[in-house]
């Protein structure tokens, strides 16, 4: 994997001259989390992945973004590499942001798998719950927010899977107070798109972990019955963070979508 | 007057007797905006304005926040200050900070102005403005940026009333306005709610108002005289001739609406 830099944002870029697959993280993790699609990708793909604005090596000095700007940002690493077009896989806010960036730019995206996601925007509860998280995690009481968060990410059985757990934790240790406030912000500025993607005719994939409390199955539904050119999967024995709890299963389904349509 | 800092925010407390009377200002500038509401009514009422964090003399190290701070501040100021109960004027994004923290907790208010403001949330149309705002101030385009928003805050080409205001927002820093605009684009929609409120309000509007239709104080309107007890003191004026910042541009016609309000609640208390 080759590091660069393009427009503030740390990419990882295998570079071998395949069919680029570039990868957008969930919050507030890194691009670390896609450790298990890199090993298994790699030797067809061209594999990038990036991490964020404001997280894990992409820190900035000043935190204030909204998700237009993480939507540039992936445009302008697309662009920035030269490629031609991807195919795109996000999960969760990693899902939000190429939603966007799709609707920006469709012609940069070949196929997009959209994970753990979903089309609306925040309600005024969802809003609620963001605003006393910025204020917990700027106030001193990180720890606090983070134990009750990561417990919503894995299903009941791979909570208790220590390894599992320590390896979210320690992806999340690297991120400072402020990118993770910052890309809480972010998140709460995302526009609707429940209706945006009825003239959207690429290909899409909707995964979805059977038992993900935060974005649950109705919202993948709802992805597969809004884009016209769709299928949807469900990963059994997970939770939100399914290409981690199960990635045999995650690759396995990635892997006939995207031969599918290579 | 008193000038206090509460947790980061500027706070200035014209001082005397009786409940308070609270303004908050708009966006993108600071408690000056309020200058002609300050002198007329500062010998009648205690009159208290603030700055909102990030702007004015409220600059904060820290610029990533929600609509949701910028209410617990208003509480903050009010506990900080020692008052139980206001008469609160929020213009636009004041209204929006009134109309939120009057939903937490509508025992420390006595009766609410709102001025060319609205309950509803942003739209997507609004919230991708709203980020290509913060992109372009970001990317070195503030004068660019305000030198189209500012002439949109009043109704008519007013040199004197436009260099004011560019005067006001001029001592803002670039990441204060971005905050702010981040914070706007994380309001609630606080329309259902609106109908339950029990004190006086009083709705003001202008009529050529470029930033916010004046149908939205009409719908905030009918929404309350459909659903309140006549017994409540509730009262729409609007302003004509009159743009945004209604209190710039038509200070003595305010500040007798404002004026004839206060007395009225006193007269019917």
């Amino acid at each position: 994997m080759i590091s660069k830099k393009i427009n503030g944002i740390t990419v990882f870029d295998s570079d071998n001259g395949k069919e680029p697959l570039i990868f957008v993280h969930a919050f507030p993790l890194n691009s670390g989390m896609w450790d298990e699609q890199d090993k298994a990708f790699a030797d067809d793909y061209r594999i990038i992945l990036y991490d964020v604005r404001g997280l894990g090596a992409s820190r900035q000095s000043d935190n204030q973004f909204m998700m237009e700007h993480y939507a540039d940002d992936l445009i302008s690493i697309i662009e920035g590499l030269k490629l031609e077009y991807v195919n795109a896989v996000g999960l969760s806010m990693g899902g939000y942001i190429i939603q966007r960036a799709l609707l920006k730019r469709k012609d940069l995206f070949k196929t997009a798998v959209l994970a753990d996601t979903r089309l609306e925007n925040d309600s005024n509860e969802g809003l609620a719950v963001r605003a006393s998280a910025i204020r917990k995690i700027l106030d001193g009481q990180r720890d606090e927010f983070l134990e009750g968060f990561i417990v919503n990410l894995f299903n009941k059985d791979n909570y208790k899977k220590s390894e599992l757990v320590n390896k979210i934790n320690s992806l999340i240790s690297v991120n400072t107070n402020e990118g993770i406030a910052g890309a809480m912000l972010a998140l709460a500025t995302r526009p609707d798109n429940t209706n945006a993607f009825s003239e959207t005719d690429i290909p899409v994939l909707a995964l979805v972990g059977r038992d993900d409390v935060l974005t649950p199955i109705e919202c993948s539904q709802k992805i597969k019955e809004s884009f016209k050119n769709s299928e949807m999967a469900v990963i059994e024995n997970s939770g939100h963070l399914s290409n981690i709890e199960n990635p045999a299963s995650f690759n396995c389904h990635l892997k006939i979508f995207l031969d599918k349509h290579r | 007057m008193k000038k206090t800092k509460v947790l980061g925010v500027s706070v200035n407390d014209y001082g005397g007797e009786g409940i308070p009377l609270v303004f908050v200002h708009s966006f993108p500038l600071s408690s000056k905006m309020w200058d002609r509401q300050v002198e007329y009514f500062k010998d009648k009422y205690r009159v208290i304005t603030f700055d909102t964090r990030g702007l004015g003399e409220s600059t904060t190290e820290d610029n990533v926040y929600s609509m949701e701070k910028l209410v617990n501040d208003f509480f903050h100021i009010l506990n900080n200050l020692k008052v139980q109960k206001v008469n609160a004027c929020g213009l636009s994004m004041g209204g929006y900070i009134l109309l939120r923290a009057i939903l937490k907790d509508s025992e420390r208010f006595n009766s609410l102005i709102l001025v060319n403001t609205k309950t509803k949330k942003d739209d997507d149309e609004v919230i991708l403005k709203r980020s290509s705002a913060v992109i372009k101030i970001q990317s070195g385009g503030r004068e660019a940026y305000l030198q189209k928003l500012l002439p949109k805050l009043i109704s008519t080409d007013t040199p004197e009333l436009e260099r004011l205001i560019k005067n006001i927002v001029s001592e803002n820093s670039d990441e204060g306005i971005c905050g702010n605009i981040l914070a706007l684009s994380t309001r609630t929609n606080t329309t259902d709610k609106l109908k339950e409120l029990n004190i006086p309000l009083l709705l003001l509007s202008g009529k050529d108002d470029k930033i916010n239709s004046d149908i939205e104080t009409d719908d905030m309107f009918r929404l309350l005289r459909e659903n309140r007890k006549h017994t409540l003191y509730t009262a729409l004026i609007k302003m004509s001739d009159c743009g945004h910042l209604c209190n710039i541009e038509k200070p003595e016609e305010f500040n007798k609406i404002l004026d004839w309000f206060l007395k009225g609640i006193e007269i019917s208390s």
